[in-house]
């Protein structure tokens, strides 16, 4: 599936009004149509995500706004803030209730502190490789 | 969350770093600024394995003709209750069951390898999608 992006102009602009940046094009990520914005502070860098799933086969999508932060130990933690079915038809008329949700979004997102986060079962800069012969930690998420 | 998933995705970092060559990239980096390669590259740094690209229900006949647009994919097998979190994907309410699997060979440009942002596992980036060709099988797989 996709989504026109310039359909959601509203919603990008709330986000670009408070300081995020696009991460990444939006694509296809194992299922779900996604759009990642992300803003970087002196701690953490925090993510609003735009996402749609097609859950049948006519025209549902699982629309949802998720937030999330992670920080240079690869702690992170992500969090959904919205989600609503709606049918693929009706995404253009829910454009103005999605850009109210993203406010609300940045201002969830805006609360998430270090420690909030949770360890990564895997962290590159803890060097956990096998031929290092250290064992890693299994943590919980 | 299942060890499984831990076990079989350090495999793959040791595999791909062992190389020497190979460095994944930090998970805050964002598709721009990750290596691009040519999948011949990629399938001799992954040892000759394929990429897979997990698919929800809807899905199941949606690239038979192959896929265009910006895809993230994986070297790494997961079971469907670890996908989720391991790649850190959007809709809970839907397990990724299936895959495609797919032939780095036949894909022109791939980014990567990254570590998942959000998540723990690896990607690569797909940013023109892949052609009819990559599907190494024409069907999806069950993952269970």
């Amino acid at each position: 599936m996709s989504i026109e992006p310039t359909s959601l102009q509203p919603l990008i602009r709330v986000l670009e009004k408070s300081g995020y940046a696009q991460f990444s094009a939006p694509g296809d990520r194992h299922g779900s149509w996604e759009w990642p914005f992300f803003r970087t502070s002196k701690d953490l860098t925090r993510f609003v995500t735009l996402a749609a799933t097609p859950v049948d086969s006519h025209g549902t999508l699982e629309v949802e706004l998720w937030v999330g932060a992670q920080a240079a130990d690869q702690k992170s933690i992500r969090k959904l803030v919205h989600a609503r079915r709606i049918s693929s038809e009706d995404l253009l008329g829910a454009v103005g209730d999605l850009t109210k949700q993203t406010e609300q979004a940045v201002c969830q997102a805006g609360a998430l502190r270090n420690a909030d986060l949770i360890p990564s079962p895997l962290s590159p800069d803890d060097g956990y490789r096998l031929s290092a012969g250290r064992s890693p930690r299994l943590a919980r998420r | 969350m299942g060890t499984s998933s831990l076990l079989a995705t350090l495999l793959d970092q040791e595999m791909l770093e062992n190389r020497g060559t190979i460095t994944i990239s930090p998970s805050l980096i964002p598709d721009d600024l990750v290596p691009s390669k040519n999948g011949r590259t990629v399938f001799k740094e992954l040892g000759g394995r394929f990429l897979l690209r997990y698919l929800v229900p809807a899905q199941l006949k949606a690239f038979q003709m192959g896929g265009t647009g910006i895809h993230w994919v994986t070297p790494t097998a997961y079971q469907p209750e670890e996908t989720i979190s391991w790649l850190a994907l959007p809709a809970l309410s839907e397990p990724r069951r299936h895959a495609l699997v797919l032939d780095p060979r036949k894909i022109a440009v791939i980014r990567g390898p990254r570590w998942v942002r959000l998540g723990a596992g690896i990607e690569y980036i797909l940013p023109n999608g892949f052609p009819q060709q990559a599907l190494v099988l024409p069907w999806p797989i069950e993952v269970t």
